[in-house]
């Protein structure tokens, strides 16, 4: 069993439009379409982990309607649900994806307040979810009132019961507690481009970010930048690998960060070794980046498109 | 065969033994929830605290006594009897004869049981834990669903 935490879900709007033009009226056609789902990043890591029929528990904070819209969605594709209810209202993730000139343009809401007070309920439950599952997702932005040190409290308790621990958010909230030591780390690197006070973008400068983690966390196992779908760079204390995908065709980028943590999850939990389990996550991030898709529609493609995945060994 | 398992409500929301009577009249009003289970730190339930249990222990026993209090101009009697048992623990006003089911009990046997009990809701159990909930609603919309309804009409 999995736990997915997302401290700051939202409703996600997808509008699959033929062309989008600033200061014009769309109105959409019946070839055009408007797809309302849950989000965040550690629900959609859930809802693709339902896909490979894993079980799943998802928790995180959820406010008013469009909480309750989440949880039932969420509920509705078997995922169980725990999430912490709050004042305020769930935010709504808006994408735009223009077809004819393959541009998406997201924006994100920043979400509502979270008390101190949820916080505390929150960690109790969190704490009593532990029991259950063997493996947490840390993922995804934080709310208005929440500091990093809840990822830091979280990643603790988690070690401390012998769970494996992943990590998947932005630098600006790894960096803050990333001496907690959480096994696997992947940064989203989509919006900020340093890590450690360093540059990070492009392959050497992933490597060298990626080897100073571990040197300075002695219980991190593996950072992954997945930010390029063409040059994925995992590294690890035994080796480091840049894993290319062949044939490339991107028809939606939209979760193929989320397609990727699960596909390494479902990987891991078949005790592929650590070369296929990357392979394997790769592989997953393809099959939904060829999809229209957000999230993984037909996981056995997953197993065909297992040899477009190349292997760099950096030594 | 149809099993509570394939229609429960997957929702494991849960208050533990330290929370008070007001944070759970807050997590059923913000989960939207008419009852909710009292667990240990292991997740494990103690029992069940119901919007019936709140709402008996709002209304005090000088109320009780009297046969009809439609009089009541408001509800002050209430909720200031209720404002002021807020900060008590939860558990003390437990349903402890709160009846379950098992994720492999059937539908019919969940209708059954919730006919008798005179309930809206029965918690699903699996290993002392919560797994989910059933509804009278989970029950009567089965009739809605046309795969039951071919399902039957090869019976």
């Amino acid at each position: 069993m999995v736990l997915t935490v997302t401290l700051n879900p939202a409703i996600d709007k997808l509008l699959i439009l033929k062309r989008f033009s600033i200061h014009k009226l769309h109105r959409l056609e019946s070839s055009e379409k408007s797809i309302i789902s849950a989000g965040g990043k550690g629900v959609n890591i859930a809802i693709n982990l339902h896909r490979f029929n894993d079980e799943v528990i998802a928790t995180g904070f959820a406010s008013g309607h469009s909480g309750h819209l989440l949880c039932d969605e969420l509920r509705r594709v078997g995922v169980t649900t725990s999430f912490i209810f709050t004042e305020g209202l769930t935010r709504t993730n808006i994408s735009i994806l223009d077809q004819e000139n393959e541009t998406l343009t997201e924006i994100n809401d920043y979400g509502h307040h979270v008390s101190l007070p949820d916080q505390e309920f929150f960690l109790e439950n969190y704490e009593r979810l532990l029991y259950r599952v063997k493996t947490v997702v840390l993922a995804g932005s934080l709310p208005i009132g929440v500091s990093e040190d809840i990822y830091r409290k979280m990643i603790l308790m988690a070690r401390e019961r012998k769970k494996k621990v992943i990590i998947h958010t932005s630098p600006q909230h790894l960096d803050p507690i990333i001496d907690s030591s959480p096994q696997i780390i992947v940064p989203d690197m989509r919006s900020y481009h340093q890590m450690l006070g360093n540059p990070c973008d492009g392959i050497e400068q992933f490597l060298h970010v990626g080897k100073e983690v571990l040197v300075k966390n002695k219980e991190s196992e593996l950072i992954i930048f997945i930010h390029r779908i063409e040059n994925v760079v995992a590294i690890s204390r035994s080796a480091c690998y840049i894993l290319r995908p062949e044939n490339l065709t991107i028809r939606n980028m939209l979760g193929y960060a989320d397609s990727y943590v699960a596909g390494f999850l479902h990987a891991g939990k078949n005790s592929l070794s650590m070369l296929d389990t990357l392979i394997y996550a790769s592989a997953a991030g393809l099959t939904n980046v060829e999809s229209l898709h957000k999230e993984l529609v037909d996981p056995e493609h997953i197993e065909k498109n297992l040899n477009r995945i190349k292997v760099e060994e950096i030594k | 065969m149809r099993l509570v398992r394939d229609y429960m409500h997957k929702d494991i929301t849960s208050v533990n033994e330290d929370s008070t009577l007001g944070q759970v009249i807050r997590v059923m009003k913000l989960h939207r929830l008419g009852a909710v289970p009292i667990v240990d730190k292991q997740g494990h339930c103690i029992g069940y605290i119901t919007a019936r249990d709140v709402l008996k222990i709002a209304i005090p026993d000088y109320i009780k006594s009297i046969y009809n209090t439609s009089f009541m101009a408001n509800m002050d009697q209430v909720t200031n009897h209720l404002k002021g048992m807020l900060n008590e623990k939860a558990v003390r006003f437990l349903d402890g004869e709160y009846v379950f089911l098992n994720p492999t009990d059937t539908m019919s046997y969940a209708a059954d049981l919730l006919n008798r009990q005179k309930r809206t809701i029965l918690p699903v159990i699996e290993d002392q834990q919560q797994v989910g909930w059933i509804t009278k609603i989970d029950i009567i919309s089965m009739a809605l669903d046309p795969e039951e309804e071919n399902n039957d009409k090869h019976d």
